[in-house]
C-alpha cells in the first residue's frame, strides 16, 4: 500500500467513523434481547393469527359449497374446525 | 394531571428524549465536520480557555458518541446502562463546558444556557430511566 492510499484511508476513517459509532450503538441495543414478550403484543399476535385461520376456513367453506362432490363428512369436519376457531376468537375478544 | 410531573414517565417522554438525542447528534456531527474547515464552529472566545485544553474535534466526537449511546439506549427495549452512560457523559460535558464558558473567558450566556437547559434535561433523562416504569 502506498502513502497516498494510506492517507486516503485515514481521511475516510476520520470522516466516516461517526456512522460506525451510530451503527454500533444500534447493534449493541439489539444484542441479546432476552426480555419476555409483552403480553399485550402476544394477545394481538394471537388475535391476528385466529383471524387469518378464520379467513382460511371461510375460503375452504366457500370452495366446499361449490364442490358438488364433497361428502357430508368433509362438511361436518370443516364446520367443527370453524366452530373451534370462532370459540378461540370469542375467548380472546373478552 | 396533578403532582410532580417528573419520575416514572419514561415511556411517555421517551419519543421526545429520542428526538433531542438525534438533534444533539446532528449538532455534534456539524461541529466535528466543521473542524476540517479553516473556520471551525467552536471558538475559544465562545467556550472559554478550559474547553480548549482538549481539541474541539475531541469534544465534538465525544458528543456524537454520547448522543448515539443515549439514543440507542432509549429504543425499545430500553437499555438502562446505555442511557445512563450516554446521559452521564453528556452531563459531565455540560458541566465542564458551562464552567469554561462562564469562568474562563468564554461567553457567559452560552454557559448559562448549557447549565440551565441541557444539563437539567439530561438529569431528567437519568431520573426517568432509573425511577421505575409505572407507565411501561
Amino acid at each position: 500500500m502506498d502513502a497516498a492510499t494510506i492517507e486516503a484511508l485515514q481521511k475516510l476513517a476520520a470522516l466516516g467513523w461517526p456512522g460506525g459509532v451510530i451503527g454500533a450503538a444500534y447493534l449493541l441495543q439489539r444484542w441479546r434481547d432476552h426480555r419476555p414478550p409483552d403480553p399485550a403484543n402476544a394477545l394481538l399476535t394471537g388475535m391476528s393469527e385466529v383471524q387469518s385461520s378464520l379467513d382460511r376456513l371461510h375460503k375452504d367453506m366457500d370452495a366446499l359449497r361449490a364442490d358438488q362432490k364433497a361428502s357430508a363428512a368433509d362438511r361436518a369436519s370443516l364446520n367443527s374446525r370453524l366452530a373451534a376457531v370462532e370459540a378461540v376468537q370469542r375467548l380472546l375478544s373478552k | 394531571m396533578t403532582g410532580w410531573p417528573i419520575g416514572g414517565r419514561l415511556m411517555r417522554y421517551r419519543p421526545v428524549f429520542m428526538v433531542v438525542q438525534v438533534m444533539l447528534c446532528i449538532i455534534s456531527l456539524a461541529f466535528y465536520y466543521s473542524t476540517f474547515f479553516p473556520q471551525p464552529l467552536m471558538r475559544a472566545e465562545t467556550w472559554g480557555a478550559l474547553a480548549y485544553e482538549l481539541p474541539a474535534r475531541w469534544w465534538a466526537a465525544y458528543g456524537v458518541v454520547a448522543a448515539a449511546l443515549t439514543w440507542a439506549g432509549l429504543r425499545i427495549p430500553v437499555r438502562n446502562w446505555m442511557v445512563t452512560v450516554g446521559a452521564v457523559m453528556q452531563c459531565a460535558q455540560y458541566v465542564v463546558l458551562s464552567w469554561s464558558a462562564v469562568f474562563t473567558g468564554g461567553e457567559p450566556v452560552v454557559g448559562i444556557y448549557v447549565y440551565l437547559f441541557f444539563l437539567p434535561l439530561h438529569l431528567w433523562i437519568l431520573i426517568e430511566t432509573w425511577h421505575g416504569r409505572s407507565d411501561d
